[in-house]
């Protein structure tokens, strides 16, 4: 068992490193439970663009149309990616003055099956928007989303800290004990203990998938200046193509490279995710897992040929694969009810976690050790 | 190392099932969520008991029961022993 100088060490990590991230990540939590049911939402309120009722079994049109009617839309502007809805005949085309441009992106989505406008209020405006950029970011940017990252990883810290304090606290008491017939802070420490320790596995789970995901910008920098600086060197200092090949013929290459993958969505040639010369077809599986890794296809823009395709690299996965477990969005609608649920937990870990804080700050430091603290107050 | 499993015994399982509930409805679809969805809800189970106080009321009842009312006070702050003897003996009723 832990000895009183260590479980005072501990206790110091877990009071400060909780007390500096607590509020963030009440803010985290709070503004993460409407975002676990992002999509059901946006439906419900008809934030969502809507497929046209076609008789079952109408086949996709050309992409290449879709494309030219977004043109048609936003004269002057140039495509730079094409995206396509995993679960809804939808395709989405991004468009802007120039292909490197990093604002006045215009982005529609269109149904596969007759390259009609899927019309829809601009995603980026409304609550669930607020929520989004409050969750992600802080409305800051890179600096806010680093900043989030660095609570997360307090969080960590002080999840850690508390599964150790666990012990002494519980040392002699039976799982799951909660003194409520005593004080109230006995009781909501009991519940602090009880609460933290049984969620524990997907608490730490979400905290750490979601400190990897707020490195989302630097990890695609890193594969922009690794794998695909690799990918498309032979290409170095070759013009831009005049004339660019069938987006369509430039797809079906792509999945005969990748039999069982479907596009995930295309960066056009001089987009920051492909090379002056290439279209980038991203592919996807078709399980919740294989659907999450990208598997970028080049091809050559002028000529429709397949020049590489590869698995992306370690760092890139983990940040795939962590998406899905910070957002809960790959079991279904029941999972993400227990998620939120779970949720719900967390919030009242940090609550009780906050109470008891400012509840022991009146109490006798002599008193607060796991063991005097039970011999005082039980 | 028996105090440590003692206290560590039950929350390493619910860490073990929310993994394991974690990672079933990664690899597939179907029947795999519905045990990830069991497997996650598991770990709820004692978090909800806990708030609602059904544990304890049990806890408290069934001591009434066993032994007089001076002893439910000194039940709650006793030696792990004794809550592990006190457990099997209401457990004993139970049967």
């Amino acid at each position: 068992m832990l000895r009183p100088e260590t479980v005072r060490t501990w206790s110091f990590v877990h009071k400060w490193t909780s007390l500096v991230c607590t509020a963030f990540l009440l803010l985290l939590c709070v503004t993460g439970l409407p975002l676990i049911f992002y999509e059901e939402i946006e439906h419900l309120s008809g934030r969502h663009a809507k497929p046209a009722d076609v008789p079952p079994g109408t086949p996709a049109v050309s992409v290449d149309l879709i494309v030219a009617n977004a043109l048609s839309a936003h004269s002057g502007d140039v495509v730079q990616f094409v995206s396509f809805d995993p679960h809804e005949p939808l395709v989405g085309v991004t468009t802007a003055p120039s292909r490197a441009a990093q604002s006045d992106q215009q982005f529609a989505q269109f149904d596969a099956r007759t390259a009609d406008l899927a019309p829809a209020p601009p995603f980026d405006e409304g609550f669930m928007w607020i929520m989004f950029k409050l969750h992600v970011d802080l409305f800051a940017g890179l600096p806010g989303m680093l900043f989030l990252g660095f609570m997360g990883l307090l969080f960590v810290a002080a999840l850690i800290s508390g599964a150790v304090l666990y012990a002494p606290f519980m040392r002699k008491l039976e799982f799951g004990t909660v003194r409520r017939d005593r004080s109230p802070r006995l009781k909501w420490l009991d519940l602090h203990n009880l609460l933290g320790i049984v969620t524990l596995a997907w608490v730490l789970v979400v905290g750490v998938t979601g400190v990897i995901n707020t490195l989302s910008t630097p990890i695609v920098a890193l594969w922009q200046r690794g794998q695909l600086a690799q990918m498309t060197a032979p290409y170095a200092g070759q013009p831009a193509p005049a004339h660019l090949a069938s987006l369509d013929a430039a797809l079906a290459t792509a999945r005969r490279a990748a039999p069982g993958m479907e596009p995930s969505f295309v960066a056009y040639p001089g987009t920051d995710f492909s090379s002056a010369h290439h279209y980038a077809v991203f592919m996807r599986g078709s399980t919740p897992l294989t659907s999450r890794l990208l598997k970028p296809a080049l091809i050559d823009a002028e000529t429709g040929a397949l020049t590489d395709m590869r698995d992306m690299p370690w760092y890139a996965v983990l940040l795939f694969i962590s998406q899905p477990l910070h957002f809960g969005d790959y079991g279904g609608l029941i999972m993400k009810f227990i998620w939120a649920l779970l949720d719900i937990i967390t919030i009242l870990v940090l609550g009780s976690g906050l109470y008891l804080w400012r509840a022991r700050r009146g109490t006798p430091s002599e008193l607060r050790a796991p063991g005097a603290l039970r011999r005082s107050e039980g | 190392m028996k105090d440590l499993w003692r206290i560590f015994g039950k929350p390493v399982l619910f860490i073990i099932v929310s993994t394991v509930g974690l990672l079933l409805a990664l690899i597939g679809d179907g029947m795999l969520d519905v045990v990830a969805w069991v497997a996650l809800a598991i770990p709820l189970i004692p978090a909800i008991a806990g708030l609602i106080g059904w544990g304890t009321a049990r806890r408290t009842v069934r001591v009434t029961r066993w032994t007089n009312p001076g002893a439910l006070d000194d039940a709650g702050r006793t030696t792990a022993s004794r809550q592990r003897g006190l457990h099997v003996t209401l457990n004993r009723n139970d049967g």
